[in-house]
C-alpha cells in the first residue's frame, strides 16, 4: 500500500530562556492509506508538538523544526512556502484539536466555520459552502443539520462541539487527519459515540488517521499502529496487536500494566503495579536513555548511551538497550 | 421513604452489617439560574435529586457518573460545603448540617476531602510544610514545635520527603502536589475521606502511584472512603460497592464485583460497554448511547434515562422508577429489573411505587 505519511528523524526544538528544549527528538514514523496510527504518551511526551510539526503550526519563534522530513504522498512539506502549506491544509491535512471549545471561534455560527473551510479550500461557492454546512453536520449525527447550523459553539454541548470540528476537519476529505486528544474533554458513552464516528468516516473516506491520545485503551479499539512516545522520543513502535500482547520496551510495559483491568480477581486488596517516579522535565533530562531513572531493567549503558531506534522483527522497532543488546 | 430505608438494612444486614458511618437520606441539592443578569425567570438545575445512600465503616464506595450526574455536589454536600435543600446527611447519627460549634468542630476533624485538581487546589503562596500543618493549627490539635515534627510524619507516610517541606506548591510535579493534598486531608486523623476525582488530572503512570497510596492509608488507618471518579476502571479497583448516578439520581447500587461483573441498569450497562478495552482485536458487543445527557436544568420526565434508553417502554416516559432491590440483594432503579423482581416475588408494583 502507499505510504501516505513519512516522518523521518524528525527534531522539533524551542528556543527560551531556560535553554533549547527538544519536544521532538528525532521521529520515524510511516502511515499506509486508510490507515489509523495511534500515538500514545504522558503529558510533555512531545506528542501534541509532533502533530504540530507535521501540520506546520509551531509557533516560531521560539519553536522551529530543526530536521528531518515530513513526506505527505512523497512530496516533503517541511520545504514548502507557507503559501503552498496552506493548500495542503484542508485537503491534503486537516487537524481535530482537543479544546472543541476554544478551538471553535465563539462568535461565528458553526456552519458558517464548516463553509469556510470548504471555500478557501475546495473553491465552493456560497451557497453551496452553506449546503455543504448542513451536509457535513447531518454526516457527523448532529440532529436537525439545517437549525443547527446557525447555532454558536456555547450553544452546543461538548460532544456537538466535538463533532463540528470533526466536520470541519472531515469536510474537505482529507488524506491526513490528526486527532489531538479527540475525545479526552468528554464522557466515556460520548467517547464511544465520537470514536465510532471517527472510523466510520475514516473508511468512507478512505482518510488515514493520526490519533493522539494518552489513553491506551482508545488505541486499542481505534488505531492498527501504535507508537509510544516518551520524552520526544518513539520508544516503541509496532502493529496494534504486537504491541498490547507483545509489548517489549520497560516503558511501555509499565504503561499497560498499570492501568486497573475489568474484573480482576481481589483487585481490591491488591496493589497497581507501578512505574515509579515522575514524567521527567524536558529541561533535566537524563543522558543516555531519558526512561533509565524509572526502569526497573536499567543497566550501566542506558545511563550513558541513548538507545538506538531497533527493528527487532517485521514492523517493530524498539528504543532500548536490553531488547537489541548486540548492538 | 422509611420502608425504603428497613429494605436497604435488611440488605446490607446480609452482607456482614458493618456500622453505618455515613447515611445520605432523599437528599436533594437544586441550584437557581438565571438566564441572565436581569432576567426574572429562575430555572432549578436539580444537581442532586433524591439521593438515599449510605456508608459502611472502614468501606470504599464508589460513585460513578458521567459530568453533570452530580456526583461532585452529592460530595460536597455531605462534606458540608453546599447546604442541601431537601434531605439530610447524618455522620455517625448526627445531621451534619445542623452541627454547631464544637460538634461542627469534630465533624470538620472526622470527614475531609482531596480535590480534583492539585494544581487548583493547593494555595500556591503556601508552602508545603505550611499547607500540610494548617488543619492542625486550627483544629488546635498541637503546638508549633510538635506540628514540623508531624508535618514531617505526614510528608513520609504519603511519599513526600521532608526537606520538600520549604517549597511551594509550583515546585511539586501533579502526583506530588495531590500527595501533599492527601497528607492535608489526612493530617487531622479523619474517619472518612471524600475524594473527588483524586487522580483524574495525573499521568496515567502516576495515578497507580496515588491509588496505591489511597489503599495503603485506608488499610494503616482505618479510613472510609467515597471515591468519585468518572473512571469506572479506577472506581472498580477501588470500591467495595459502587453507585451510579446519572441526572442527579443514583440508578444502581451493589457490590462492586457484582456490578461489574453483571451490571443490570441500561445505563450501568451501556457505560460499561463504551468503555474501551485493552485487547485490540477482541470486538465486542458495544451498546453506542444516543444523545448527550439532558441539562439537569431541564430533565426528562419520568425516567431521566428513558430519552437515550434503547429498552424503554411506556411507562418510562411518565414514571420514575425507584430504587428497589433485586433478588440478588442489589438496588436498581429500573422499571424493567422492577418488573423481573416482581415476578420473582418481591413485592406488588402498587407497593414498590409507594416507596417513590
Amino acid at each position: 500500500m502507499a505510504k501516505v505519511l513519512q516522518v523521518k528523524n524528525l527534531r522539533t526544538c524551542f528556543d527560551t530562556e531556560s535553554g533549547t528544549v527538544r519536544a521532538v527528538d528525532g521521529v520515524d514514523l510511516s502511515l499506509e492509506e486508510g490507515e489509523t496510527l495511534g500515538i500514545a504518551g504522558e503529558s510533555g511526551c512531545g506528542k501534541t508538538v509532533l502533530a504540530l510539526s507535521i501540520m506546520r503550526l509551531i509557533p516560531s519563534p521560539p519553536g522551529r523544526v530543526a530536521s528531518g522530513q515530513v513526506m505527505l504522498d512523497g512530496v516533503d512539506i517541511t520545504r514548502l512556502s507557507d503559501e503552498e502549506m496552506r493548500k495542503i491544509r484542508g485537503r491534503g491535512i486537516s487537524m481535530i484539536f482537543q479544546e472543541p471549545m476554544t478551538s471553535l471561534n465563539p462568535v461565528i455560527p458553526v456552519g458558517e466555520q464548516i463553509a469556510e473551510a470548504v471555500r478557501l479550500h475546495l473553491g465552493f461557492s456560497r451557497k453551496d459552502a452553506a449546503c455543504k454546512a448542513v451536509e457535513m453536520l447531518k454526516t457527523v449525527g448532529i440532529p436537525s443539520p439545517s437549525e443547527r447550523v446557525k447555532d454558536y459553539p456555547h450553544q452546543m454541548s461538548g460532544g456537538m462541539r466535538q463533532r463540528v470540528m470533526i466536520a470541519i476537519a472531515l469536510s474537505c476529505r482529507p488524506r491526513l487527519m490528526l486527532a489531538d486528544e479527540p475525545t479526552t474533554a468528554l464522557d466515556v458513552t460520548i467517547q464511544a459515540q465520537i470514536l465510532d464516528l471517527i472510523n466510520r468516516l475514516k473508511e468512507e473516506a478512505k482518510t488515514s488517521v493520526v490519533l493522539i491520545t494518552h489513553d491506551l485503551g482508545v488505541i486499542a479499539e481505534a488505531a492498527q499502529k501504535v507508537a509510544v512516545m516518551y520524552a520526544g522520543l518513539v520508544v516503541e513502535y509496532s502493529s496494534v496487536r504486537e504491541l498490547y500482547y507483545e509489548p517489549r520496551h520497560p516503558y511501555t510495559v509499565g504503561l499497560l500494566e498499570s492501568r486497573p483491568g475489568p474484573r480482576e480477581k481481589d483487585a481490591r486488596d491488591r496493589h497497581l503495579k507501578v512505574i515509579p517516579g515522575t514524567v521527567p522535565n524536558l529541561y533535566e533530562l537524563p543522558p543516555g536513555c531519558p526512561f533509565h531513572n524509572r526502569c526497573n531493567v536499567v543497566m550501566d549503558r542506558c545511563k550513558m548511551e541513548r538507545p538506538e531506534y531497533t527493528e527487532i522483527s517485521e514492523g517493530h522497532y524498539v528504543r532500548c538497550w536490553r531488547i537489541n543488546p548486540w548492538k | 421513604m422509611l420502608e425504603n430505608k428497613s429494605l436497604e438494612i435488611e440488605a446490607y444486614e446480609d452482607s456482614g452489617s458493618a456500622r453505618t458511618i455515613l447515611s445520605v437520606e432523599c437528599l436533594k441539592k437544586y441550584f437557581e439560574s438565571r438566564s441572565g443578569v436581569l432576567s426574572r425567570q429562575v430555572r432549578l438545575v436539580r444537581a442532586v435529586d433524591g439521593v438515599n445512600l449510605r456508608v459502611f465503616e472502614g468501606e470504599t464506595l464508589g460513585l460513578v457518573g458521567e459530568s453533570g450526574s452530580g456526583k461532585s455536589t452529592l460530595g460536597r454536600v455531605v462534606i458540608r460545603l453546599d447546604a442541601p435543600t431537601e434531605g439530610r446527611v447524618l455522620f455517625d447519627g448526627r445531621d451534619v448540617h445542623r452541627l454547631q460549634k464544637e460538634e461542627l468542630r469534630s465533624f470538620r476533624r472526622d470527614v475531609q476531602i482531596v480535590f480534583q485538581d492539585p494544581y487548583a487546589s493547593l494555595n500556591p503562596r503556601k508552602s508545603a510544610e505550611s499547607i500540610i500543618g494548617e488543619p492542625l493549627t486550627v483544629q488546635q490539635i498541637c503546638d508549633r514545635r510538635e506540628r514540623r515534627e508531624r508535618v514531617v510524619r505526614l510528608m513520609e507516610v504519603v511519599g513526600l520527603t521532608p526537606d520538600q517541606m520549604r517549597r511551594y506548591p509550583h515546585e511539586f510535579s501533579g502526583g506530588q502536589r495531590q500527595r501533599i493534598g492527601i497528607a492535608r486531608a489526612i493530617a487531622t486523623n479523619p474517619k472518612l475521606i471524600i475524594a473527588d476525582e483524586p487522580v483524574s488530572a495525573l499521568d496515567v503512570s502516576v495515578q497507580a502511584q496515588i491509588l496505591n497510596l489511597l489503599k495503603d492509608l485506608q488499610r494503616d488507618y482505618n479510613l472510609t472512603y467515597i471515591f468519585i471518579s468518572h473512571d469506572l476502571r479506577v472506581v472498580e479497583n477501588m470500591s467495595d460497592r459502587i453507585a451510579v448516578m446519572y441526572l442527579g439520581k443514583v440508578v444502581e447500587v451493589a457490590q462492586s464485583s457484582a456490578l461489574c461483573g453483571e451490571p443490570l441498569h441500561p445505563y450501568t450497562r451501556a457505560l460499561f460497554s463504551a468503555l474501551p478495552v485493552m485487547k485490540p482485536g477482541e470486538r465486542k458487543e458495544r451498546i453506542i448511547l444516543e444523545g448527550d445527557v439532558p441539562s439537569p436544568s431541564n430533565p426528562p420526565a419520568g425516567c431521566p434515562f428513558h430519552p437515550r434508553c434503547r429498552e424503554r417502554m411506556k411507562v418510562c416516559e411518565t414514571q420514575a422508577p425507584a430504587l428497589t432491590r433485586t433478588v440478588e440483594g442489589r438496588f436498581v432503579a429500573c422499571h424493567l429489573i422492577g418488573d423481573e423482581a416482581a415476578g420473582k416475588g418481591l413485592g406488588r408494583k402498587e407497593e414498590r411505587g409507594a416507596l417513590i
